[in-house]
């Protein structure tokens, strides 16, 4: 499992566009801390999770990869969990770089908004948008698992999509729609539930246990799937 | 010229073990998964009981009692009764729980000079709300929260605000209530 996350890291480092990418994403986020402060949190760099997940499995099918991978006498699903630790280590990888670039942007470029900008403010921020990203990146490991290329995005956009338009319907509807998206994508604040507040801890409790039902949909998935080996 | 048949078939040997795992094998789902997946369960299921038991007391240094409670303490203290209607899903609710009722200054002021009564909506979680507290939220005509009313021992309102819009602006409406509370609508 360690050499299959270890696999995709290199996969997704070893990307010059996707470095590139996620450059881009970490730079916007420093100028919008060295603007507005750490107040506000992460935002722009949780976008790198949808970089570092999306087409995590479509695509080593599609190329060939995971056939020969699997091969050696490893289960499907320690490929799966690999890929899926692989993407959370990427990702805090890139978040602690974010970190740094923030804090050093900031006391170069903005030496007034030090104090706001302390590393341990930065580091609760990064810890916080890790278990942000975490959660979708389960999402889309899940849909990666049977769903083409980085379609396995449009399975997550979809998913947002039906869970929220009909909130605006009334009804018992709308309630339905709540409910279901309390419980298929809860919206957990994490410095209250890490504090230990009631609601929030609720909604720890509601993502923790949906996070493992999509890695367990996951494996399922994964581990029943007919492989295609060329045409014969 | 002689040649030595090497065919596997015919050969005495016995066949290496194959170098990868039988498909079965490994398309094989470790029960760790599914363990995970009961203690996942497990955790979700005491954390919402422990929200819901929660639910009702509060945040903060306030303390809260049942309505009913707060109507016979009320009666017997003579002191007002100061109603928070608040609702779980509510970020201004939050607001008010840990900046306002969770300030020592507020909360000692609220349990000096008032009866404080919570009443937490669950329309939005439960589809309804028990008779009483609708009766008690059309009474004061909630229709949004955090909604804070004073009201007499008697149950006559003294005054009611709307949302929560910081420390300065709360201390203000209570100790406005508090010093008239015979301004009876």
């Amino acid at each position: 499992m360690i050499e299959m996350a270890r696999r995709l890291i290199r996969q997704k480092f070893g990307s010059r566009g996707l470095v590139v990418a996620l450059a881009v994403l970490a730079l916007m986020e420093t100028f919008g801390v060295a603007h507005r402060g750490v107040g506000d949190g992460f935002t722009i760099a949780t976008w790198g999770i949808f970089i570092l997940a999306a087409g995590s499995v479509s695509r080593d099918v599609a190329s060939g990869a995971l056939q020969m991978i699997l091969a050696r006498p490893i289960r499907r699903t320690q490929y799966l969990f690999g890929r899926y630790f692989g993407i959370l280590a990427a990702f805090a990888i890139f978040l602690f770089a974010t970190s740094l670039l923030a804090f050093a942007g900031v006391r170069l470029a903005m030496p007034s908004l030090a104090a706001d900008v302390s590393p341990g403010r930065l580091a609760a921020l990064a810890g916080t948008t890790f278990l942000s990203g975490a959660f979708p990146a389960a999402i889309l490991l899940f849909f990666s698992t049977f769903l083409p290329g980085i379609a396995d995005l449009l399975g997550l956009l979809m998913l947002n999509l039906v869970l929220h338009l009909p909130a605006s319907a009334g009804s018992a509807f709308a309630r339905i729609s709540e409910t279901a998206r309390e419980n298929l994508l809860p919206d957990v604040d994490w410095s209250e539930a890490l504090g230990g507040s009631g609601p929030a801890l609720a909604a720890a409790g509601r993502w923790v246990f949906a996070l493992t039902v999509y890695l367990a949909l996951a494996a399922v998935v994964f581990s029943r799937r007919e492989l295609p080996y060329g045409n014969d | 010229m002689e040649t030595t048949e090497t065919s596997p078939v015919s050969s005495p040997e016995p066949a290496p073990p194959p170098a990868t795992l039988p498909p079965r094998s490994q398309s094989k789902i470790s029960p760790i998964l599914l363990w995970l997946l009961l203690a996942a369960a497990l955790f979700r299921v005491v954390t919402a009981v422990t929200s819901r038991g929660n639910a009702g007391s509060g945040t903060g240094l306030v303390h809260w009692m049942s309505a009913t409670d707060a109507a016979q303490a009320a009666r017997a203290s003579g002191k007002p009764i100061l109603y928070d209607f608040t609702a779980e899903w509510c970020g201004p609710c939050k607001a008010l729980d840990t900046d306002g009722w969770a300030d020592g200054t507020v909360a000692a002021y609220v349990n000096e000079s008032f009866v404080p009564s919570r009443v937490m909506d669950r329309v939005r979680e439960e589809g309804k709300n028990p008779p009483w507290m609708d009766e008690l939220q059309q009474k004061y005509r909630v229709n949004a929260f955090p909604t804070l009313v004073v009201a007499a021992p008697d149950g006559r309102e003294i005054a009611t605000t709307q949302g929560y819009a910081g420390k300065q602006r709360l201390m203000a409406f209570l100790s406005g209530a508090r010093g008239n509370p015979s301004a009876a609508p």
